[in-house]
């Protein structure tokens, strides 16, 4: 057993061999059920470690080495060499964290998108208001610490009594939250078909109004959920499971007032083999994953991911499974592709995509 | 490799006219994680601040000669153990320095990108971190701190890469330990 980690440690810190990546495969097959946590596993590996300098320490060991190599002490140098250690470390702050930094300017961009107001609603509460566009991601820090990542296409709303009163927030679409922990005041998250209730946990919760189905999944704690349907029956979620309540929608022809035919049920959590991360969280690190999903439901994640709009113009395929993962393809990709398994053609002009027989 | 194309090009620039310049440069990169090792090897804070700045001498010193080292980031720590050595060797108590060094505090931070972690998961993963044997610890942090490959390490502290990679699996088991801890 204990090789299991000396492989897994080799395979996060990119030491492992083929050879080995096949012993690892056989060895997690046998004991999966002991560990099912990889991808945080290897979401720890990868934290920074701070480093703790001593500015002191470090200012006293420069004037000994220029006193040494017998150059004048670090003060009477030119202003130029005395910016040089901060300079450096800049860059190398640059460097470490440019990709976060090319993020937050996404984020900044979607945030000037995206509208963040307070309004007075009717009952003079003022409202937060946050939504996300097509195609865009942006992370959300609550008044009480909490941090949500809120998906393409989706909006949160909370009032000013949030963190104070209660800790109610709306959700229309998906997010990942990481809810700090408050006993003595639970979070509730309510989408139109659930509501979760929580305590302190990392949880996601997909309620597209347009997807058939609505997902709630539980990574740590644990959370209560409530159907709109059946408010009575409190379902609780153990770490690793998530609910799935599909809606048996008439298509387009059904309101949200008709009533819809609901199935709930209780899952384990996708491990994916290959990386051990789980598909639930596939679209935080920007993949697309689908097992055995509706056409239409594709088509849905599609729309919101790359701003476009897909048509049905036959809707024979509409309830077609698909089941593939996509990383980095473009949407130009991605339609041929799923040629590959169904026997569809189209066409496009600008963002919209027309799928005909 | 993230740092190790800059340490290359200071190592090559350090016997042109811009040298005591460059030297200041390298010293503010690698001062602080040369000091962390030879202070976990050492134990001694004073010691270990002088012997880190020695380092940095001795570079300067044998400036002319850089041009030939490969991996001038292994060559750093390669020096820094050596010098921690030989320090001890001087006073006297060299024994086996590995099985006794020198534990020290060690701190994770989570960026953006690592979102599947909670605030109270760091927590625990910090705290399981500065429980493990300072060795394996020291360990832990070479690997990570740098990226460097388990047979740099093994230079570095002069160990087997076998002995690398169990202490990095006692590592990981352990802070699987804390994780799976924090889920009930």
């Amino acid at each position: 057993m204990d090789r299991i980690w000396e492989l897994l440690a080799k395979k996060f810190s990119h030491e492992i061999s083929d050879h080995e990546i096949k012993e690892l495969e056989f060895l997690l097959k046998k004991h999966q059920e002991e560990l099912q946590q990889g991808e945080i596993l290897d979401a720890i590996f990868n934290l920074e470690i701070i480093m703790g300098d001593d500015p002191a320490m470090l200012e006293r060991s420069e004037k000994r080495l220029l006193r040494q190599i017998g150059e004048v002490p670090a003060n009477d140098l030119p202003a130029n060499d005395d910016l040089a250690p901060a300079d450096s470390r800049l860059k190398k702050h640059f460097r470490r964290y440019s990709k976060l930094y090319v993020a937050a300017i996404l984020n900044l961009a979607v945030l000037t998108g995206l509208y963040l107001f307070a309004s007075h609603n009717a009952a003079g509460n003022f409202v937060n208001k946050i939504n996300t566009e097509r195609g865009a991601k942006t992370t959300v820090h609550l008044p009480d610490g909490s941090v949500v990542i809120l998906n393409s296409g989706s909006r949160l709303t909370y009032d000013k009594d949030f963190g104070i009163k209660n800790r109610r927030i709306n959700l229309e679409g998906e997010a990942y939250f990481d809810v700090k922990k408050d006993p003595a005041m639970p979070m509730l998250v309510a989408t139109s078909s659930v509501t979760v209730t929580v305590l302190g946990t990392t949880f996601n919760v997909k309620a597209y109004a347009e997807d058939s189905i609505v997902e709630a999944s539980l990574f740590t704690g644990t959370i209560q959920l409530t159907t709109e349907k059946d408010p009575e029956r409190v379902i609780l979620l153990r770490p690793r499971e998530k609910v799935t309540i599909s809606q048996k929608q008439n298509n387009y022809t059904s309101t949200p007032k008709e009533p819809r035919n609901e199935t709930v049920s209780l899952q384990h959590l996708t491990l994916n083999r290959i990386d051990s991360s789980f598909d639930e969280t596939a679209w935080l690190k920007n993949k697309l994953v689908f097992r055995s999903t509706r056409f239409q439901d594709v088509a849905n994640e599609l729309q919101r991911k790359f701003n476009v709009y897909i048509y049905f113009n036959d809707t024979v395929f509409q309830d077609i499974r698909i089941t593939g993962t996509f990383s980095n393809e473009s949407i130009q990709e991605i339609i041929p592709a799923l040629q590959q398994t169904i026997p569809f053609h189209y066409t496009s002009s600008g963002n919209k995509i027309y799928i005909n027989q | 490799m993230k740092g190790g194309t800059e340490a290359r090009l200071l190592f090559q620039q350090l016997p042109s006219a811009e040298g005591p310049a460059v030297l200041v440069k390298l010293h503010n990169l690698y001062f602080s994680r040369i000091f962390k090792l030879i202070h976990s090897l050492v134990k001694q804070r004073e010691s270990a601040e002088e012997l880190a700045s020695d380092i940095f001498v001795q570079l300067w010193q044998r400036r002319e000669k850089l041009l030939e080292v490969s991996n001038p980031e292994v060559y750093l720590y390669v020096m820094a153990r050596n010098k921690a050595f030989s320090f001890l060797k001087h006073q006297l108590h060299l024994t086996e320095p590995l099985d006794n060094i020198e534990d020290f505090r060690l701190e994770v931070a989570r960026s953006p990108e690592e979102l599947l972690i909670s605030s109270e998961m760091l927590y625990r993963v910090n705290a399981a971190i500065n429980q493990l044997p300072p060795k394996c610890k020291l360990i832990f942090m070479l690997v990570k701190e740098e990226s460097f490959k388990y047979r740099d390490v093994a230079e570095i502290l002069n160990i087997s890469p076998k002995t690398v990679e169990t202490q990095m699996g006692i590592a990981l088991k352990k802070l699987s330990k804390a994780f799976t801890f924090s889920t009930t």
